[in-house]
């Protein structure tokens, strides 16, 4: 009897031991690659849209595929579901990482051109990451699959947090972003850039001239203030004026001319008919508004 | 359209000949036909887009893969005028190669009228006999416009542009990256333009659009360890096909001097223009978390047209007694712009950025004084008159410091410091200090509350009232005039903002915005605006099928400008003619959406949006005679409803419909008349490219299909 309990004990003694230093180097050692098609099995919506995706037919992502991103998964494989066991935890979950360390495994392939600001961008400072506009294993439509974005279209992107643009976007003077032939990122980088605002070009003008070229000049005879900035006299987001200004005419212009004549001239309701203040306005006539290049354009009606 | 089509079978070639041999592929069409009813001929229903009638063909994607290598080919409304088709080529990620072409209307008027012809480009001619007909008979001028302006012709007030981008990217070994990309604009069409001949004798014409704008690129970077290094070396031209624009005065057949001025008016449309520019910039990554970036940028903007003379009327003796001072205007202008940043992280929780922002635009345009003008083509001005290359640099200083206080709450503060340069302005230094903070709280798990605030003040460093002097040394501007973009400033930029995740379902967001510009310096001119904004959304999940979200914004902005009258030849200051203009725009947002996945076949989504703004003009002056205007009103609904229902695997049939409803009252875009006042003596020919109410309904059927 002894020596049965003797023998018992030190059969579950070793047993134990056997588990235990078998469990033990298990656990301490560092994951490995096994391939996408262990992911396969649990996970298999995502693996189907990332492979058919951008990043599957990418040579570096197609070669390690989701360990690319989520690192090795041989523990977390073997975890065969088991939340329980250390192994399962070994895979890197973006969801659960603080938004620099996401935005860093990124940037192990996106880091020149459009990314190359990211580190100093007003995003990332404010803790915003990819996946808060990305979703890499699939785009939420087919139009925003070439960026794949989280959302429909680039707009809707933005307005997840840029709320008060909803609104501008609404108003009758608008570019046409509502009817998704413009999109944010065609003026702004929501990754950064050397610009103010993440504007794509060095200034608001330049970004503006990109596509107006035409008021680019230099004019012969210049109107200071657009020089400057467009922004003085121009609201980008949308406006109750036409074309998109920041007031109405005249008085947008009345803010800054009230020389001797006309232009100092009060126009209220008995002067509804006058052609300085139906249809254009001011501009009825100073049509040059933005720079002439007519010798007798001093005054922008040439 | 031809061009359209064979831009798009083009693209659709290049896509099969490039499509690797033992393909995957895959795609989705969705066609139909729509009809839909307008109850008036308002161009804003249409405004930058293409609404077509009968079939269409709504958005189409192709793409075949081999592999690492793919092709892509997408688009949406084909051969409509705001169709858009992109092609994506991969070979790896060693070489992409992205083609787009998109097309945007711009649709300003269907119901304008003109009474001109367009005889040659830029050319805008009247029947000869009108001319004379008025010339010999002002005292008919109103009545024999009118009958003419009735029975004009309409006039098309609309283009288009098209954009074409191509770009190849390329990584030819570990670390480097090269792109080139090209970009042609064309704009073509028409757009309203204002020519006037006289205080009393303005007309607005048919301004013709041919434009062309290209852009080129070239981008290499190359990455090494801790080192990023990417430079930039670009061109872009502008040219304008149409250089000038040659007008009939509809009151005269033969030219003179002063009164109506000449039978044919001229002026000059944008000038072609060229930019080469090149950009270096260095980014770095240093021990302890630490990233800095360096830029440079330069570009030298060109523009040498030819000028035209002072006037066409022939009335006026020129060229040979008033020569013009140079054949073009030699303007150049360098923009040097360079950017320093360095953004650190050397201990946890703590964020600090420091940067630095540099840009001057040197105006280099020869200063050239001309004897005199012909501004209205109708008599001289004798001068002499210097035209001004107005430049201007900026310098901004910028901190900001960033710390998380736990793991649930974090702070930081901004200081900031702007300096800029006018030349040639009655400023000519200015510096803002800006102040700001924000926190950011989550007090519990699903709630997020933060605010900013940020404080400026703008000091002018002196006030040159020589520049509001004639050549006489007479003042012609009110010495009390500030104008706002160079005036002393104070500015508070408020945000405050809540978002609550309520359970697994449910989240909401509320969000207030403050804007105030204080120009409390400026005894004239702009002096107080303030913009505020609220808005709201939420979103519902209210089962595994139903999403219900909606949102509201309101908005309120509020100007207060002062000004004073002097409508003789010589200034004159006193607060007696002083008025001013209190200005209040309210904007009014809603939208709503529920989506319903009603079975598995069949699924039901609505919406609706709805704004409205209302404006109100308060005026005011000295002797209390000022009367206020109408208000501006525009309201919008819009509805849409869809249902969806799926057929097998491969199709989709989808029914829906829109309706649309605009109403506007505007003093000055509604109700136009083609010759205003319509009683009285008339002094302006307009196109009548007024605002009308209008409701529209649209009815759309489609069908989707998938293959494989």
């Amino acid at each position: 009897m002894k020596r049965s309990v003797v023998f018992t004990a030190s059969f579950l003694l070793l047993s134990l031991y056997s588990l235990v230093t078998a469990r033990a180097p298990a656990s301490q050692q560092a994951p490995t690659e096994v391939g996408s098609e262990a992911c396969k099995p649990c996970h298999e919506t995502y693996y189907t849209s990332f492979m058919a995706g951008a990043h599957g037919r990418r040579e570096e992502a197609a070669r390690n595929g989701c360990e690319s991103c989520h690192g090795p998964g041989s523990l977390h494989a073997g975890a065969s579901g088991d939340e329980t066991d250390p192994g399962f935890a070994t895979i890197r979950n973006p969801k659960k990482l603080p938004p620099e360390e996401v935005a860093s495994t990124c940037r192990q392939c996106h880091s020149g051109g459009e990314q190359f600001y990211w580190d100093q961008s007003r995003h990332a400072r404010e803790r915003v990451t990819c996946t808060n506009c990305h979703s890499i294993h699939g785009a939420a439509s087919a139009q925003a699959k070439a960026k794949l974005l989280s959302k429909p279209d680039g707009v809707q992107v933005c307005l997840q947090c840029h709320r008060d643009k909803r609104a501008k976007l609404a108003r009758t003077a608008h570019m046409p972003l509502r009817e998704g032939a413009m999109d944010c990122s065609d003026c702004h980088n929501p990754h950064g850039t050397a610009g103010p605002t993440a504007l794509r070009a060095a200034s608001v003008n330049e970004l503006c001239e990109t596509c107006h070229a035409d008021k680019r000049g230099p004019f012969t005879w210049e109107h200071a203030p657009v020089r400057e900035n467009c922004l003085n006299c121009h609201d980008p987001h949308g406006s109750n004026n036409d074309k998109v200004l920041a007031g109405k005419r005249p008085y947008l212009c009345q803010r800054c001319h009230i020389a001797t004549r006309h232009p100092s001239t009060l126009y209220d309701r008995p002067d509804l008919t006058a052609n300085r203040l139906l249809n254009r306005s001011c501009t009825n006539c100073h049509s040059q508004i933005h720079g002439s290049n007519h010798p007798s354009g001093k005054t922008f009606l040439r | 359209m031809s061009q359209a089509i064979v831009r798009t079978l083009a693209l659709a070639g290049v896509v099969a000949l490039a499509a690797p041999a033992a393909v995957r592929a895959e795609g989705e069409v969705t066609f139909g036909g729509q009809a839909w009813t307008q109850t008036a001929r308002e161009a804003l229903y249409q405004q930058y887009r293409d609404l077509p009638r009968g079939g269409f063909l709504e958005s189409f994607i192709l793409r075949e893969w081999n592999g690492t290598t793919g092709v892509t080919l997408f688009g949406a409304n084909g051969l409509k005028d705001d169709q858009s088709t992109s092609l994506r080529a991969a070979f790896g990620s060693r070489l992409r190669f992205d083609v787009d072409y998109g097309q945007i209307p711009h649709l300003f008027s269907l119901v304008a009228r003109s009474p001109y012809s367009e005889i040659a480009p830029g050319v805008l001619s009247l029947p000869d006999t009108l001319q004379r007909t008025n010339q010999e008979n002002p005292g008919a001028y109103v009545s024999t416009m009118r009958d003419l302006l009735n029975s004009a012709p309409g006039a098309q007030l609309d283009f288009r542009t098209d954009v074409t981008t191509a770009r190849v990217r390329s990584r030819p070994a570990a670390g480097w990256q090269v792109e080139a990309r090209g970009t042609r604009r064309m704009r073509s069409g028409t757009k309203p333009y204002g020519m006037a001949f006289g205080f009393s004798n303005v007309v607005e014409v048919v301004e013709p659009i041919d434009q062309e704008m290209l852009d080129g690129d070239v981008i290499g970077s190359y990455e090494k360890g801790r080192v990023r290094v990417q430079a930039d070396l670009g061109a872009s031209s502008f040219e304008n096909r149409v250089n000038a624009l040659r007008v009939d005065n509809p009151r005269r057949s033969t030219d003179r001097v002063g009164g109506d001025g000449p039978q044919t008016g001229q002026t000059d449309l944008y000038p072609d223009n060229q930019v080469m520019r090149g950009s270096v910039a260095l980014g770095l990554q240093l021990p302890r978390r630490t990233a800095v970036s360096a830029t440079v940028g330069v570009s030298e903007h060109r523009q040498d047209d030819d000028w035209l003379p002072y006037t066409i009327n022939t009335a006026i003796l020129q060229p040979d007694t008033f020569p013009l001072p140079a054949a073009s205007a030699d303007a150049k202008a360098t923009i040097l712009n360079g950017d320093l940043r360095l953004v650190s992280r050397p201990v946890e929780h703590f964020t600090g950025t420091l940067r630095v922002n540099h840009y001057k635009y040197d105006n280099k345009t020869t200063e050239s004084t001309f004897a005199g003008q012909v501004p209205i083509d109708v008599s001289w001005t004798v001068g002499p008159f210097e035209n001004h290359a107005f430049g201007h640099q900026r310098t901004s200083f910028g901190a900001d410091l960033d710390y998380d206080v736990g793991t649930r709450a974090g702070v930081g503060v901004t200081l900031e410091r702007n300096q800029r340069e006018h030349t040639l302005r009655e400023v000519e230094k200015d510096a803002e200090n800006v102040y700001g903070g924000r926190v950011r709280v989550r007090p519990r798990d699903g709630v997020v509350l933060d605010g900013s605030y940020r404080r400026g003040d703008r000091k002018l460093d002196e006030f040159k009232l020589e520049d509001y002097e004639d050549a006489a040394g007479q003042l012609v501007e009110q010495a009390g005039l500030r104008r706002y973009d160079v005036a002393d400033r104070k500015r508070d930029d408020a945000t405050v903002g809540v978002s609550w995740l309520i359970g697994d379902r449910i989240e909401a967001s509320a969000r207030y915005g403050l804007l105030r510009n204080d120009y409390d310096d400026s005894p004239l001119g702009l002096q107080e605006e303030k913009q505020q904004t609220v808005t709201t959304e939420a979103t519902l999940a209210v089962n595994e099928r139903v999403n219900l979200s909606g949102g509201y914004g309101y908005g309120l902005a509020n100007t207060d400008q002062a000004s004073r009258e002097s409508s003789g030849a010589v200034l004159v200051q006193s607060d007696t003619t002083n008025w001013g203009v209190e200005l209040e725009d309210e904007t009014v947002f809603v939208f709503l959406q529920a989506d319903w996945q009603a079975s598995e076949k069949l699924s039901l989504s609505a919406g609706y949006t709805f704004s409205r703004s209302d404006a109100v003009y308060d005026l005011s002056n000295f002797k209390n005679t000022a009367q206020d205007l109408p208000s501006v009103f525009s309201r919008l609904h819009d509805l849409h409803l869809e249902a969806r229902y799926r057929m097998m695997d491969r199709y989709e049939l989808a029914a829906r419909y829109f309706f649309e409803e605009y109403d506007v009252t505007d003093f000055a875009n509604e109700d136009v008349p083609l010759l205003s006042p319509v009683t009285g003596s008339a002094n302006a020919v307009y196109l009548g490219d007024e605002l009308q109410d209008y409701r529209a309904h649209r009815v759309a059927l489609l069908a989707t299909y998938r293959f494989p």
